[in-house]
């Protein structure tokens, strides 16, 4: 797992990978950094990083916060397989992600959520994801319409026939 | 490598280019693997209601693999339905039937406030069985912190070839219930035990990987057999700490052990107190009893864990360290440790915390035997006694050891002393 990937690099001396995004801007990280991306860990594991790793679907300005979130992380994957975390760090890191998390805003989550799940990152789709179910959660459909622009295309019959064929799941 | 498989699932998943969502609705935009990631952390009642949202959403919440039935206010939830079973049944009913239950989520059946929270243990009972015809591969249950009793599975049989992580707080485990663990769940590989009561003799379980046991009720001569363990966490055991045996001999990681000393004999001493061979009685002791109560894990338990799912373990036991360091008096301790040492010499990160005078880590060290692939290791008060003997046993019998972590509560003392 990411854990014996970490543990290959450090003892190789921390080699060094680019990131290249879709726009051509290009990121060095250390494969320790880099294989918290199960995708990434794969191919470094094959052996195919060497002329550098295209993304094509990751935008730099996104592929940057990822970069960011994984140079933060890296000492946490690194200590998967260790039960010792310094606390300190441990609360850096809450501190960390939750300032991200709530600074993502409609359009900039939804593609951070893609590239997540594109790179297989699991830590950050979980931590996407549930920001976008907090931002759900608690709201009734039409307050959820609004907050993420869902063009409701039923007919209001439609709508009403739904309603009360699932009345189960409704309250009112 | 089953991470090489999802990569590759990954590509085919990539959002469909549909032009009829709306342009600024990214949400809908989402392929349907990730808005059921996104549901995953709703509630039942939250994802049954996006059916209305548009054709895009109509169909999606029946087949949402996860199913969170937690009935707990607050979190930013919807309040739950009333007539919360009916609810539940319908939901359950109305599912996608070809869609596997991946995941469930529920809190126990509370006793009380009936008028409240509409359910009982029979309807729990139902969802788990429900869940686990519907190939369920994690189950969690959270025990209501208004629940005193311990939930039971007489009534579940826990028989699956799917169920792969089982979670579980304020559960009673009769030897039947273990017996189906051990050996009709050939996929059980995370087990997670709080506040449980294992009252029975032994768990055996070749598919288990990962182990915790916090604050558990152990019932004499328990055994652990788990010979493929990655890794171990036995917080604060109440009575008895298990036996291991054949613990992952050669796949052990990590491996934690928590002692209280104070929390092993909890009102049971006179009734075992000839039993017991191995017995080791130390000086006088108060406190213990009771503990089993007073603590706040419950409030912990039913506190809305969609936010903190895997981090709850260890948040708990962070604080159980503190319930260790702030407990003055350990010096009393019956048990069987047999082997714990021994189990655990080929595990490459250990952690074995107690207070000062722990008594059974003591005595298991005398066996000391080589810890071979031992690379980190954080020991707690305990091996400052006797002019550092365990600290220099643990020492002399690792030979590959690169990290050393005391955690003492000399830190403690020593800062009041200097501000006194």
């Amino acid at each position: 797992m990411a854990a014996a990937a970490a543990e290959a690099t450090t003892d190789g001396g921390g080699k060094m990978i680019i990131l290249i995004s879709a726009d051509g801007k290009r990121f060095e990280v250390t494969e320790a950094v880099a294989s918290q991306s199960q995708l990434i860990s794969n191919m470094i594991e094959d052996d195919c990083t060497e002329n550098g790793v295209r993304l094509p679907n990751v935008d730099g300005d996104i592929l940057t916060m990822v970069v960011d979130y994984c140079n933060m992380h890296a000492g946490d994957a690194a200590a998967a397989g260790d039960t010792m975390k310094a606390s300190s760090t441990e609360e850096e890191l809450k501190k960390f992600d939750a300032e991200l998390v709530q600074a993502l805003e409609n359009p900039v989550l939804f593609k951070l959520i893609l590239a997540a799940n594109f790179l297989n990152i699991k830590s950050l789709l979980d931590m996407t994801c549930q920001r976008v179910a907090d931002m759900m959660s608690g709201k009734t459909p039409e307050q959820m319409r609004e907050t993420f622009s869902i063009e409701n295309d039923f007919t209001p019959e439609e709508e009403a026939a739904i309603r009360q064929e699932n009345a189960w799941a409704f309250d009112d | 490598m089953s991470g090489r498989r999802r990569a590759g699932h990954v590509f085919d998943e990539m959002p469909p280019k549909k032009a009829k969502l709306s342009a600024g609705d990214r949400l809908s935009a989402l392929p349907d693997a990730l808005l059921h990631h996104v549901m995953s952390f709703l509630r039942a009642w939250e994802v049954a209601r996006t059916c209305v949202l548009a054709r895009r959403w109509r169909h999606l919440w029946a087949s949402a693999p996860c199913v969170d039935l937690r009935v707990w206010r607050g979190g930013g939830h919807l309040p739950h339905p009333e007539e919360f079973a009916k609810f539940a049944y319908r939901f359950l009913l109305e599912r996608d039937v070809s869609a596997p239950v991946d995941t469930l989520r529920v809190l126990s059946s509370p006793v009380c406030d009936p008028e409240v929270e509409d359910y009982s243990t029979c309807d729990v009972d139902a969802w788990i069985r429900a869940a686990i015809e519907r190939r369920a591969r994690v189950i969690h249950i959270s025990h209501h912190r208004k629940d005193e009793a311990f939930s039971n599975f007489d009534h579940v049989p826990i028989i699956s070839c799917h169920l792969k992580h089982l979670k579980l707080s304020g559960y009673l485990f009769r030897q039947r219930t273990l017996m189906q663990l051990s050996s009709q769940c050939p996929s059980l590989e995370v087990l997670e035990l709080k506040g449980c009561y294992l009252d029975g003799h032994q768990i055996s379980s070749a598919s288990l990987k990962i182990l915790t046991i916090v604050e558990c009720r152990i019932m004499e001569g328990f055994t652990i057999a788990a010979p493929n363990l990655v890794s171990l966490r036995c917080v604060t055991p109440y009575h008895r700490a298990p036996l291991f045996e054949n613990v992952g001999s050669l796949t052990l990681d990590a491996a934690t052990i928590v002692l209280d000393d104070s929390f092993l004999y909890a009102g049971y001493e006179y009734e075992y107190e000839d039993i017991d061979e191995d017995a080791i009685q130390g000086s006088g002791s108060e406190g213990g009893e009771g503990s089993l109560n007073d603590s706040d894990y419950d409030g912990d338990a039913v506190s809305d864990a969609s936010t903190c799912e895997y981090s709850e373990i260890a948040n708990n036991y962070d604080d159980e360290k503190q319930l260790v360091e702030h407990d003055e008096v350990h010096n009393r301790s019956k048990g069987n440790y047999h082997g714990y040492d021994h189990s655990l010499s080929n595990a490459r990160s250990l952690e074995l915390l107690a207070d000062a005078g722990e008594v059974i880590l003591n005595r298991e060290l005398r066996t000391c035997p080589t810890f071979s692939n031992l690379k980190t290791l954080s020991l707690g008060e305990w091996c400052m006694g006797a002019d550092f003997g365990p600290l220099i046993s643990f020492l002399q019998h690792s030979p590959n050891l690169e990290k050393l972590f005391l955690e003492l509560k000399l830190v403690h003392v020593f800062i009041s002393v200097e501000f006194a």
